[in-house]
Formats: structure tokens, C-alpha cells, sequence
């Protein structure tokens, strides 16, 4: 409390110097006192967040090296590496690489999606001026409201054969039967992420957006007094310019497309679908399939960990790296 | 000059448009599905078909794995004992237990031409409804709090421990929830023993995260600390502060929070999954059993979608503004 010091300094009329060892142990009470303060604020969040989030790993990675069926399995023995091997190996192999095949496939269209959608959204949005900007922008919001089941079960609604509203349309207007197939690896791998970018384009579009309004006017401007043609200022003045929201919407893209599972249940992923069965649906059966479903475990919750550390340490690594370079970006 | 700008304007728009148009088509189909009969799957409907009657010749048994009427209910309401063949037509069912064929025809006949509504509601709609309300609202108030507590904590970032924290909670982004969803079910069910509750969900939601983090603490960090300052003159304690100082000032954060974990929270269908039993599933789950259990009615299946959507959808439009500002400014944190 500098103020009052002051006041006292006056009403004595002398200055009493504390020692230098008072003043320390004042300083560190005071320093103490505020970081209980901090703590007292940050903390429970903190400890729900570490516990959550971190603990649950350390407790759960040395399931890993044993051979634990499930959650229920008391009878554990420790095998080693066995479990992360026997990925590579019959019979777990073709499984395992036809859901990596089937997951990174999805991973980049999903990806091409995301510019498709949402960067060429934001720029019309960006380039666009009328009174109908918001109500655009809500409608092209909207489908992110739609649950990833719901997104699943609207594929099945247009897609199905026989009896999908978009096949029947198509064959109402004499343009041929059954065009599309919501069964079938292509329509999980190809078909999916058109309609996952439909969902996400708001979002997408709302991110890029805000990298484009970040550009400085000028620069836009000069380009312009140079004679640069739109295509030209795109890739030579936005595009470089963005590239915090690029690597930013790059991540998203990542982690959600190889996370992706909701969309896959409604496509019947859990129900017998093979071809919506990616990763997150195979790490899911591995877990937590019990004997309930007849017995058909394709594999232990051991196998289901050593799933989800091979795939996704690599991947987190990589997002790691690439929050790092975006960080350091918007720094310049 | 002028024109030629006009006109690029406004073929933007025209695209715009397009865009819009074509992006509504799956809700109108939605809606027209959600009321097409089952059994009329097959024929392409740009409007919602005539409701079907009741066919006094249809038989018990096809009406309850098509249209999933529920036999034994109809036999309590009508005091029937006994075997019911399902191979009975309506007809023959009301002759041989002496029921009013008229009768039996007005009970069915909302069951009917409703069906996939009749459906979703008579399966435990209202109950997850209640349950997804619960879950979601108190996610997004507890987690909202405990974010602007941790906001409070960090903003300013005055220690180097400070910004430890705030990088830890960002990493949060590059965690695929599939990843840990393995261990985080070991550590909830068998060591906190939350088995088919709530608070597990709710728990998993709360326990903090990049855009919680990153959007409390850069607003806080903006409040001027004059007013802290000015609290501790008149003697008042760090939570005299919090509670009358900061907390009204949170609105425009909070309000970001919400808008943008609402529908996640709302949509989230794992966790329901894992932690719940069927009877108490949250909405996304409850839609994906319509989907195994009921694969064969697709009019329930597509009510559901429908009936599931139509909260978030209704809040989405009453907010819509704040909606689009929130998802601008994630976009500009981001």
C-alpha cells in the first residue's frame, strides 16, 4: 500500500527505514499470499483438467504392455510389446490398415473439402457488400447445429438406394436409378466428407474470414495499383498473409478428421457398416465391445490403446509442431 | 467503373444465394421425410404426403415391426388377455375380442398418421430431451465459470507459471478426444465410480480447454486494473472483487463461450454413449438407437433427427447475432 506509507512518512515527520530483511519477508508473505489467491482461482479447473486429462494417461499406458481384455479383465498378465506388434501382424493387420487406409483417405478429401467449402466462402463473403450478408451467413452457419448422428442419418435420407430422397429425384427426373450408394467404402471415404464439409463450412468459412480481415488494407490496395488481376492477389497477397488461419484450420482438419466418429455411427458404423469403419470406431470396439455383442471382439482393450498411441502420437506431434510454427507467425 | 463493380457484387450475391438454397435442401427434405410413411419410402415426394388412413386389413404383426406399434400397450389399453395372433388383421381382431372396430380405428389412427413422431415421443424423447437440457445447460454454466475463475487467475500473465497453464490448457486443441477416451472411461468409471450419471459427462466437459481459456482470459486481461486497485483501497477482498466487479463484466465473454460450446456440448454423442445407460441416453445417442434399433421405420428415424434438432435450431435462431459475432471473434483469437 504505497499511498498510506506516505501519509505516514508526513504525519511522523521522519522516515523510519524497515531493514532489508523485512522488507524481503514482507515481499515474499505478499508474493505467497498471491499466488493462493491465484491458486484459489485457477486451481480447480486445473486439477479437473490435469486429472482429466493428463492422469488418465499415465494410469492407463501400462495397460499397454499387458494383455487386459476389458475394462472388467482382473486376470492381467504383462506380454511386453506384443500388443503393439501384433497390430502389424495377421489377423489384426488388415484390420488396422484397412481403417488407417479408409481414415487418412477421408482425412484429405475432408481437407480439399475444408478450402472448397469454407475458403471459397470467406471469399465471397470478403468481396461481397449488401444487406443480405448476415442472413447468409446464418444459413450457411446453420448445419453446424446438426449432431454428427444427424449428419450420418441425412446421408442415409438422401443417399440410400431404392429409397434416398436424392437417388429418387434424380430418377424422377429421368436421369438415371440409384446414382449414389450410402453403402460402400467410396461413399464413406468420398461421399462423407462433401457432406462433413457442408456442415463444417460455416465454420471453416468464419475462420478464413477472419485471416482475410486481418490483411492490411493497403496491400490489397497496392496490388491493385500494380495491375494485379484477382487470381494473382489471391495467391500472392491473401493466401501468404493468412497463414496463421490456414495452419490453424489445418489442425482442425487433422485431428478432427482422423477423430471423426459421430457421422460414422450414424452411418451405421457401430452396426455392422464395415466401410464406415475407421479408426475411432475401431478403437471404440476395441474398448468398450462386450461380450454383449454375441461375442464378437475383434480384438483386447490393450490392442485398443496400442491403436490409439501408434496412430495418434504421431498426429498430435505433428499438430504440436504446427501450433508452434502458427504461434510463432503471428508474433512477426 | 461503377457498373462493372455493381455487377460483380452482385453475382457474388447471386452465388451466395445459390449456396444458401442448396445448402437448405437437406432440412427441407428433413421435414418432408420426417412425414413420409415408411412404407411409401420408395416414391419421391417434393411435399408432405397425404396422411395415410388406417387399414382395418392390415395385420398386427406388420403393423408393429413397420410402424413399431406397441402390441402390448394396445392390449392394455383395450383389457385383451391372452395370445394375440399377429397374423390377425385389424378387422379380424376387433370381431373376435368384441372391440368396436370404429374404436380401435380413432385409437390407431393418430399412432398412424403420425407415426414417426408417435414413435420417438412413446420410446423416452421427452426424458433425453430433459437429460441432453441438464447436461449441456450446466456444462456451459459450471465450465463457464470455472473458466472466468481461471481467467482471473491468468489474465495479465504476472508469473511465468501463469502462461505455463494458459500454453497447457491450448494444448487441449490438438488432442483428439479419441485418444484419450480409453483412459479417460478407466479413470471415471473405476475410479471415481460415476457409472451411468450425469456428472460424468458434465465432469469431462467442465474440466476446461483452449477457447474457455484463451477467450476469459484476454477479456479480463482488458479490464483496466485501476478497478482492482480501487476495490482493495475501500478494503473489499479478492472475491468482493470477483463477484461485484468482474463477474457482470463477463456477459460478452460468456456469451462468446456459450455460443460456441452449446452445440458441441448439445451434439456430443461419445461420452453420452460410454457413460449412460440406454434409458437415460442424451439426445445424440438416443438418435443413433433410433437408427440401429428402428433401422426399418424411417420415418421415426428421421423424426428423431428432426425432433433432436429443432431446440438447438430454435435457440440458434433467436441468437443468431451473437451466434455469428461469437464465431467471428473465435475466428479472430483463434
Amino acid at each position: 500500500m504505497p499511498t498510506q506509507q506516505v501519509v505516514q512518512d508526513v504525519g511522523e515527520g521522519r522516515r523510519l527505514l524497515p531493514s532489508a530483511r523485512t522488507k524481503k519477508r514482507a515481499k515474499r508473505s505478499r508474493l505467497f499470499r498471491e499466488f493462493l489467491v491465484d491458486l484459489l482461482y485457477a486451481g480447480p479447473q486445473y486439477a479437473l483438467y490435469i486429472g482429466l486429462l493428463v492422469v488418465p494417461f499415465v494410469v492407463a499406458l501400462p495397460i499397454v504392455f499387458t494383455d487386459q481384455i476389458d475394462f472388467l479383465d482382473r486376470d492381467i498378465d504383462v506380454v511386453g510389446m506384443r500388443n503393439i506388434v501384433s497390430l502389424f501382424q495377421e489377423p489384426m493387420r488388415d484390420i488396422f490398415f484397412a481403417t488407417l487406409r479408409r481414415t487418412a483417405l477421408f482425412t484429405l478429401v475432408n481437407y480439399i473439402m475444408v478450402f472448397a467449402f469454407g475458403f471459397l466462402l470467406a471469399l465471397a463473403m470478403y468481396e461481397l457488400s449488401s444487406k443480405f450478408k448476415g442472413a447468409f451467413f446464418t444459413i450457411i452457419y446453420m448445419p453446424w447445429m446438426v449432431s454428427g448422428v444427424g449428419i450420418g442419418l441425412l446421408m442415409i435420407m438422401l443417399f440410400t438406394r431404392d429409397t434416398g430422397t436424392a437417388n429418387l429425384a434424380i430418377q424422377a427426373l429421368g436421369l438415371g436409378k440409384n446414382t449414389f450408394d450410402v453403402r460402400g467404402e467410396a461413399a464413406s471415404v468420398f461421399g462423407l466428407p462433401v457432406i462433413y464439409g457442408w456442415k463444417t463450412a460455416g465454420f471453416n468459412m468464419a475462420l478464413f474470414l477472419g485471416g482475410l480481415l486481418s490483411i492490411p488494407r493497403e496491400t490489397i490496395e497496392s496490388a491493385k495499383m500494380d495491375g494485379a488481376n484477382y487470381v494473382k492477389r489471391v495467391a500472392y497477397v491473401y493466401i501468404p498473409q493468412m497463414r496463421p488461419s490456414i495452419i490453424i484450420a489445418t489442425i482442425f482438419a487433422l485431428i478432427g478428421g482422423f477423430g471423426i466418429f459421430d457421422e460414422l455411427v450414424g452411418l451405421g458404423g457401430l452396426a455392422g457398416n464395415t466401410d464406415a469403419r475407421f479408426l475411432s470406431i475401431l478403437i471404440y470396439e476395441l474398448g468398450f465391445a462386450t461380450s454383449q455383442n454375441f461375442g464378437a471382439k475383434t480384438g483386447t482393450l490393450a490392442q485398443g490403446i496400442a491403436v490409439s498411441l501408434v496412430v495418434f502420437l504421431p498426429l498430435v506431434s505433428v499438430a504440436f509442431y504446427l501450433n508452434k510454427l502458427q504461434k510463432k507467425m503471428q508474433y512477426h | 467503373m461503377e457498373r462493372k463493380k455493381r455487377l460483380k457484387n452482385l453475382s457474388i450475391a447471386a452465388i451466395l444465394a445459390f449456396y444458401c438454397a442448396i445448402s437448405l435442401v437437406p432440412f427441407y427434405f428433413l421435414v418432408i421425410r420426417s412425414f413420409t410413411p415408411t412404407l411409401k419410402s420408395g416414391e419421391f415426394y417434393f411435399w408432405i404426403p397425404e396422411r395415410p388412413e388406417v387399414q382395418m386389413n392390415a395385420r398386427l404383426g406388420n403393423l408393429a415391426s413397420v410402424n413399431n406399434i406397441d402390441i402390448t400397450k394396445l392390449k392394455k389399453d383395450f383389457g385383451l388377455k391372452g395370445y394375440i395372433d399377429p397374423r390377425l388383421t385389424l378387422q379380424q381382431l376387433a370381431e373376435r375380442q368384441g372391440i368396436d372396430a370404429g374404436e380401435l380405428e380413432e385409437y390407431l389412427r393418430p399412432f398412424i398418421q403420425y407415426n414417426g413422431i408417435f414413435v420417438v415421443l412413446s420410446n423416452g424423447f421427452l426424458k433425453s430431451l430433459w437429460g441432453t437440457i441438464v447436461v449441456a445447460g450446466s456444462s456451459v454454466a459450471i465450465g463457464g465459470f470455472l473458466g472466468i475463475m481461471t481467467g482471473t487467475a491468468l489474465a495479465g500473465f504476472r508469473r511465468p507459471w501463469h502462461l505455463f497453464v494458459y500454453n497447457s490448457y491450448l494444448l487441449n486443441m490438438i488432442v483428439p478426444p479419441m485418444m484419450v477416451i480409453l483412459p479417460q472411461y478407466f479413470i471415471v468409471t473405476q475410479f471415481l465410480g460415476l457409472q451411468d450419471s450425469y456428472f460424468a459427462i458434465v465432469l469431462l466437459h467442465i474440466k476446461g480447454g483452449a477457447l474457455s481459456t484463451m477467450v476469459f482470459t484476454t477479456y479480463i486481461a482488458a479490464i483496466p486494473k485501476s478497478l482492482r486497485e480501487s476495490v482493495a483501497m475501500d478494503g473489499g477482498k479478492h472475491y468482493h472483487y470477483f463477484w461485484y466487479i468482474l463477474l457482470p463484466l463477463m456477459g460478452t465473454p460468456f456469451a462468446i463461450f456459450a455460443s460456441i460450446m452449446m452445440p458441441l456440448f448439445w451434439n456430443d454423442l461419445l461420452l453420452g454413449l460410454l457413460f449412460l445407460s440406454p434409458e437415460k441416453y442424451t439426445l445424440p445417442a438416443f438418435v443413433a438407437t433410433l437408427g440401429g434399433a428402428y433401422g426399418r421405420n424411417f420415418e421415426a428415424v428421421f423424426s428423431g433427427v428432426l425432433m433432436s434438432l429443432i431446440p438447438i435450431l430454435v435457440v440458434y435462431f433467436i441468437f443468431q447475432k451473437l451466434f455469428i459475432r461469437s464465431a467471428m471473434a473465435g475466428a479472430v483469437k483463434g
